[in-house]
């Protein structure tokens, strides 16, 4: 066994680039005028070049100098997705800081707790609102010093002397006595130093700021091009939050190595609408977007009248048959063809996806079905795994190889091994550099031969793909005896378009129950389709039709797994939730800890 | 006992769909009312009640009949009267006449109902032979109040009452419509964008937005939502800033 796998040698270069700001600047040299952001103002979508993207990260890294941040201090930023958290986030790193992301649904407090757990002095916001955080909780975080807004609608008459706005800053970086300082700053960046600080959500317990090397992120790039293919030419949708370790890989790390031009959504609700415009050439999402898109192609079929709906029925058919044939025959090519020219095609490219070379899930587990389903209509969808801890990505499967079930065999130079508990260990260069001010944490998750424990469990099959089947603390133990992983129950689950998301529960007790979370626009539909009388959300969950519409989506994942992991009773969580309640993390998962207090009445209710 | 019953009422304008599903029950001897924004579909549910507008699908029932699709005069018949949004008086009819046709459905005698609208607006007997033309805004919105009485409705329907008035008015209406209820056991369904007043007021609310109930419960309950705090009644959270632009999340809870 090796020493240790963490402090790996510093030979891990893309392009002969060992730190992920010295190829930035390679490239911006590079690509100058050309195309590297898209974003869209009053409904036009504008564009910015790789120029623009050096030129002002140098000024916002050249004010951060002239503030006095030093090398190794995090630098906190709050915004929704746009070219300037990018811009802040690599300016931050080219000065040898640390970028830290805090999402846009965190509350005062919780901003509160991240400014004092990193010991940022420097916070930057991006409007009126998120600045209201700050002001309603700045004497709970002394250490903020400079808050820096992106912009100034509706604070036309603010000012605060810890305050500026952005364009202030530029000023400041604009009139910089020596603008070498930065590109001196850039070059004294080494491989193991920290490249960003990312907080990870933490379903038990606060967060924990989770230390990615440049060295984790340049393995990243260099690992991805073996596997997978990227070209200039390739346009992206950033829509995810950038404080998400996947997000960041995809929309700034991967774009700086290839190229890419990435286009902003205006907002977590336009996603729909802006993947239509952008159509973009590969596409990471987690398993909720891709449900939702089944579920509109799925209401869209229902609502296709009897013609409609049997072309499509047939058209998919006949893509699953092609999707799964080795080699098709020249009767199936000539179907797929008519199906690919009357319906998939169309379909397609009414969802954005028509276009799409490669899309990919991750961040939580998603049912086979579903990319089953995706291949049929044409959208090579494959899934991934990663973690923040192994600096995004450990394995994905790729187009070519796309082993459907399993998340993929690691990525060149990533090492796993299953402990005796059956628990996933992770080793090799993608492990993260530790968590930061947490030594005690870090020796928990880092073992002295450098194995990340990843509190997953799962197999490795003999081709070396990796399967997932949970997680260890959501384990349940059955008063019976029975060892239960809900992940996969609660997958099936949510292949329903009317189930949005779903917990099983059972740790020491007689049988599995599961509390279920509607998904509210297609349950609305269905219960206004069959006059079924509703007024309020609570009243959709109450209906008896509603319930037997979910109990037939129970028992038919029932049908699909053994005596001992039957969900023997339900109940709908009558609350609609959103990003800022705390039983939902910013990607709409249900937090499994978090719902069985919240919800105590209602579980307990079913035993 | 339940008056009025609503069940999944669907109606458009052309292509234009206005209520998406809306599913209310008034309950005899209550003040109901509905609130929502501008375009949320409140008097299009009046008028769809009334007969003025066919539903495309759901039923309405009032006392046990369906009168889902019924031409407006039927409705009426039936016990429902609206008063409608900008009061709507005949203006060079007399007030006494104007609240006679409020009675045009129904035969008798109507001395006993004048003597009620009067006793509740006295200012409407004192000005019984003018034209309605000549009354003040005010006292417009009294007298088509007063025509709606006049058909001695099992259910009256407010359509705004509060419109155009001015704030010590509304609160003279509102006053009355109150009593009418406590006293005469009218039972009402209220819409207001006077969402205080109408809250004050009435028993249990419904909010309507886009076309949907998003919220329902006793007005009390309602009063104390954030959502209803921030955006019905205009209270705004102290900030440092002492102004705040951006809205949060509506959540209806």
């Amino acid at each position: 066994m090796e020493m240790s796998r963490v402090t790996s040698d510093d030979t891990i270069a893309f392009e002969g680039h060992t730190t992920i700001v010295s190829l930035w600047a390679d490239r911006c040299a590079k690509y100058g005028a050309r195309t590297c952001h898209r974003e869209k103002q009053l409904g036009i979508w504008k564009s910015y070049s790789w120029s623009d993207y050096y030129e002002t990260s140098k000024k916002i890294g050249l004010a951060l100098l002239e503030l006095g941040v030093a090398k190794g201090e995090p630098v906190l930023i709050l915004a929704e997705d746009r070219r300037e958290w990018i811009y802040c986030d690599i300016a931050a790193a080219a000065i040898g800081a640390i970028p830290a992301g805090v999402y846009t649904t965190d509350s005062a407090g919780q901003l509160a707790y991240l400014a004092n757990d990193s010991g940022a002095r420097v916070l930057f916001v991006e409007n009126d609102e998120q600045l209201d955080k700050w002001l309603q909780a700045r004497d709970d975080m002394p250490g903020i010093e400079h808050v820096i807004v992106f912009d100034r609608e509706g604070l036309a008459t603010f000012s605060h002397d810890k305050v500026m706005f952005l364009d202030e800053l530029l000023e400041i970086g604009a009139k910089a006595a020596d603008p070498g300082r930065f590109e001196a700053a850039l070059k004294a960046v080494k491989p193991g130093d920290p490249r960003m600080l990312i907080y990870t959500s933490g379903t038990t317990g606060p967060p924990k700021g989770a230390i990615l090397s440049h060295r984790n992120m340049v393995f990243q790039l260099v690992a991805g091009e073996q596997m997978l293919d990227f070209y200039e030419t390739d346009n992206q949708l950033c829509f995810l939050p950038l404080c998400h370790v996947l997000e960041r890989l995809v929309s700034v790390e991967a774009p700086i190595a290839n190229g890419c031009t990435v286009n902003f959504a205006e907002s977590p609700e336009t996603v729909f609408e802006n993947l239509q415009e952008v159509s973009p050439d590969t596409f990471a999402g987690v398993p909720r977007i891709w449900e939702k898109i089944y579920s509109r192609v799925t209401i869209m079929r229902s609502e296709a009248g009897p013609v409609g709906a049997k072309a499509f029925d047939w058209a998919m058919h006949v893509g699953q048959r092609y999707a799964a044939a080795e080699t098709p025959g020249a009767g199936l090519k000539l179907a797929h063809w008519v199906a690919e020219a009357t319906v998939l095609r169309n379909l397609r490219r009414m969802l954005g996806l028509a276009s799409a070379r490669r899309v990919t899930s991750g961040a939580a587990p998603i049912s086979p079905d579903l990319i089953d389903w995706f291949a049929a209509l044409g959208v090579p969808l494959v899934e991934g795994f990663g973690m923040t801890e192994t600096g995004g990505v450990a394995t994905v499967n790729t187009v070519d190889d796309n082993n459907i079930g399993t998340v993929g065999k690691p990525l060149p130079g990533v090492e796993l091994r299953l402990d005796e508990t059956g628990e996933l260990l992770v080793g090799g260069p993608c492990v993260f550099a530790g968590y930061w001010k947490k030594p005690e944490k870090t020796a928990k998750t880092i073992d002295e031969d450098g194995w990340l424990h990843t509190g997953d469990i799962g197999r490795i099959g003999n081709d070396g793909a990796l399967t997932i089947t949970g997680r260890m603390k959501d384990i349940i133990i059955t008063a019976g005896g029975k060892n239960i992983t809900p992940a996969e129950i609660e997958s099936k689950l949510k292949f329903s378009p009317y189930v949005s998301d779903a917990v099983v529960i059972g740790d020491k007790r007689k049988y599995l129950t599961c509390l279920i979370m509607i998904d509210q626009e297609n349950v609305e539909k269905f219960a206004q389709d069959r006059q079924i009388p509703f007024s309020d959300f609570a009243s959709l969950t109450r209906a008896q039709e509603v319930r037997d519409l979910i109990g037939e989506v129970v028992a038919e994942t029932n049908k699909q797994f053994a005596q001992v992991e039957q969900i023997k009773d339900f109940r709908l969580i009558d609350i609609l939730l959103t990003a800022e309640d705390e039983e939902l993390t910013p990607t709409m998962k249900l937090k499994r800890n978090f719902v069985n207090d919240r919800h105590a009445g209602l579980i307990d209710q079913m035993y | 006992m339940t008056v009025l019953s609503v069940r999944n009422l669907e109606t458009f304008y052309g292509a234009i769909m206005a209520l998406r599903g809306v599913s209310i029950d008034v309950e005899k001897g209550e003040i109901v009312t509905i609130l929502g924004a501008n375009g949320a579909g409140k008097t299009t549910l009046m008028k769809t009640i009334a007969g003025l507008m066919d539903p495309e699908k759901g039923q309405i029932t009032f006392m046990g009949d369906t009168i889902g699709g019924l031409d407006p005069d039927r409705v009426v018949s039936k016990g429902i009267s609206l008063v409608p949004e900008g009061r709507e008086v005949f203006p060079y009819l007399s007030i006494e006449e104007n609240l006679k046709l409020g009675a045009y459905t129904r035969r008798g005698d109507l001395s006993n109902d004048l003597d009620l609208v009067y006793t509740y607006f006295p200012i409407l007997k004192e000005r019984r032979r003018q034209a309605a033309g000549f009354l003040s805004g005010g006292q417009q919105q009294m007298l088509a109040i007063g025509r709606g009485l006049m058909a001695e409705p099992k259910l009256m329907m407010l359509d705004e009452p509060s419109l155009g008035l001015s704030p010590l008015l509304t609160q003279e209406i509102f006053g009355i419509i109150a009593r009418l209820n406590a006293e005469e056991g009218v039972t009402m369904l209220l819409v207001e964008q006077n969402a205080h007043i109408a809250l004050e007021t009435a028993h249990r609310g419904y909010v309507l937005e886009m076309g949907r109930i998003v919220m329902t419960g006793p007005s009390a309950q309602l009063k104390a939502s954030d959502d209803i705090q921030e955006f019905y009644l205009g209270r705004t959270e102290e900030t440092e800033r002492g102004q705040k632009r951006w809205k949060r999340r509506k959540t209806w809870r």
